[in-house]
């Protein structure tokens, strides 16, 4: 025992980073790389063009000008929650497919970043693009709601249901491409999914009536999600009011971004299971 | 004048004739009165514009002999435009009040909030009901007109529309200069 303590201690070694270490360092690179490549200030680009017009013809166009002025600010806030969720798609559906066939993904895994890490910090740079899309979308939201007291339940509302959303969306998307060999059938595959709950969101009313409908418009969370929007500023209902609407895209938000991480235990060079 | 008058009493006489006695003591000639039960609404004509909340009241008196007991109360909301959309439910959630029992020409008070979410005319009136539902009295109309459709003012929307994509043009600038100084 004395010779023990008489003994120096042996040279450490680098020591592994921790998995919340490792995943902010790939968090922080992964959102370098996005936001000052200007792959991200660019998306941002396209969705302001696509705000701004969609502003100007609820503005100025005779035939959206019709609408009431709190069915304007629902309708530009669900397109924001929609469009902010297709860039996060985009992102997601690309983080590690995307690094396959860039040949870079080997050099990722031969890093000491635990592989779940890899994806945590993945998936914090694609909820980012949520996050810089709502803060864009701002402003429009606040010019057209001006005069009818709505820009603060807007803003709180759009910005709950939109990063439920965005979480879930995520999760599928980094769930898709772990699983993809080429970019190319993630991105399509990641589409599909969300154009699959986007559709029912876009039946006409007479299909959500009834329980079958209803039920389509509970379980999807993007029908869910759009609706609870509709109804906080259209309705005027108060924040908790409709809350049983959030509960598919809560649960979303937290099982598929799950599922994600586990599969991303398994991340490697082949998505059939070959490092 | 005299022909003016013999006019006023050739309209009163079939009025005075279908109106009972209560429904003109519930202060509103459209009433429905039945098993001693008379509503009456302290308002009859209303504006007011979307978002707007809006108090009323209605007071349920016992005409008859015998007290009322378990009556309930309800308010109902439609409209007589079949082009405007209305869901009871968006514009009061609470639409049913149980009152206490009411002696004999005994009267209570009931208030009722709603707020008006659609444009357009609307129609609000008060019904109380018996426990078994053998009787149903009802109030005049409330006739709401919910006006100011509001819609986008579209003046100074040109920097808005302009200026943020421009600002977001200017940064994808920067970080491409950026990028260049980097290499």
């Amino acid at each position: 025992m004395a010779e023990r303590t008489a003994v120096a201690d042996p040279p450490t070694l680098a020591t592994p980073p921790t998995a919340t270490r490792s995943a902010v360092a790939v968090a922080e690179q992964e959102l370098r790389d996005l936001w000052l490549s200007g792959r991200g200030v660019a998306m941002m680009l396209a969705f302001t063009v696509l705000m701004s017009v969609i502003t100007y013809l609820v503005a100025s166009n005779q035939e959206l000008n019709f609408l009431e002025q709190r069915e304007a600010v629902s309708l530009t806030l669900q397109v924001a929650v929609a469009v902010g969720g297709l860039l996060v798609v985009l992102v997601a559906a690309d983080a590690v497919s995307g690094e396959r066939e860039r040949g870079t993904l080997e050099s990722l895994l031969l890093t000491p970043s635990p592989r779940r890490s890899i994806i945590v910090g993945k998936g914090v740079a694609a909820v980012s693009l949520w996050l810089g899309a709502f803060a864009l979308a701002v402003p429009y939201i606040w010019w057209i709601g001006r005069d009818v007291g709505t820009f603060g339940t807007a803003v709180a509302g759009g910005l709950l249901v939109g990063t439920l959303l965005a979480l879930a969306l995520t999760g599928v998307g980094l769930l898709v491409t772990t699983f993809s060999q080429s970019n190319g059938l993630s991105l399509a595959l990641s589409f599909v999914v969300l154009l699959a709950l986007y559709a029912p969101h876009q039946m006409p009313a007479e299909a959500t009536r009834g329980w079958a409908g209803e039920l389509v418009q509970r379980l999807d969370p993007f029908s869910a999600g759009l609706l609870y929007l509709e109804r906080l500023i259209v309705n005027d209902h108060s924040l908790t009011q409709d809350a049983a609407l959030l509960v598919v895209p809560a649960l979303c938000a937290v099982v598929l971004p799950a599922l994600a991480l586990l599969a991303g235990g398994r991340l490697s060079l082949s998505p059939r299971g070959g490092s | 004048m005299r022909s003016l008058a013999r006019l006023a009493l050739a309209c009163a006489l079939p009025l005075a004739l279908v109106t009972t006695p209560a429904a003109r003591a519930a202060g509103t000639e459209s009433a429905i009165v039945a098993g001693g039960v008379v509503v009456a609404l302290d308002q009859h004509d209303l504006a007011a514009g979307p978002g707007e909340k809006i108090t009323f009241a209605s007071t349920v008196r016992n005409t008859g002999e015998r007290p009322l007991d378990g009556y309930v109360a309800h308010l109902n909301i439609l409209s007589p435009d079949k082009s405007v959309y209305v869901d009871p439910e968006d514009w009061s959630p609470r639409r049913t009040q149980f009152l206490d029992r009411l002696g004999p020409g005994a009267s209570t008070t009931l208030h009722w909030d709603v707020r008006a979410v659609t444009s357009g005319a609307i129609l609000l009136f008060v019904s109380v009901t018996s426990p078994a539902a053998r009787t149903v009295s009802s109030s005049g109309p409330l006739n709401m007109t919910v006006g100011g459709h509001r819609v986008v003012n579209a003046g100074g929307v040109l920097p808005l529309v302009l200026w943020m994509p421009a600002g977001v043009l200017a940064l994808l600038g920067a970080t491409s200069v950026r990028r260049r100084r980097h290499r």
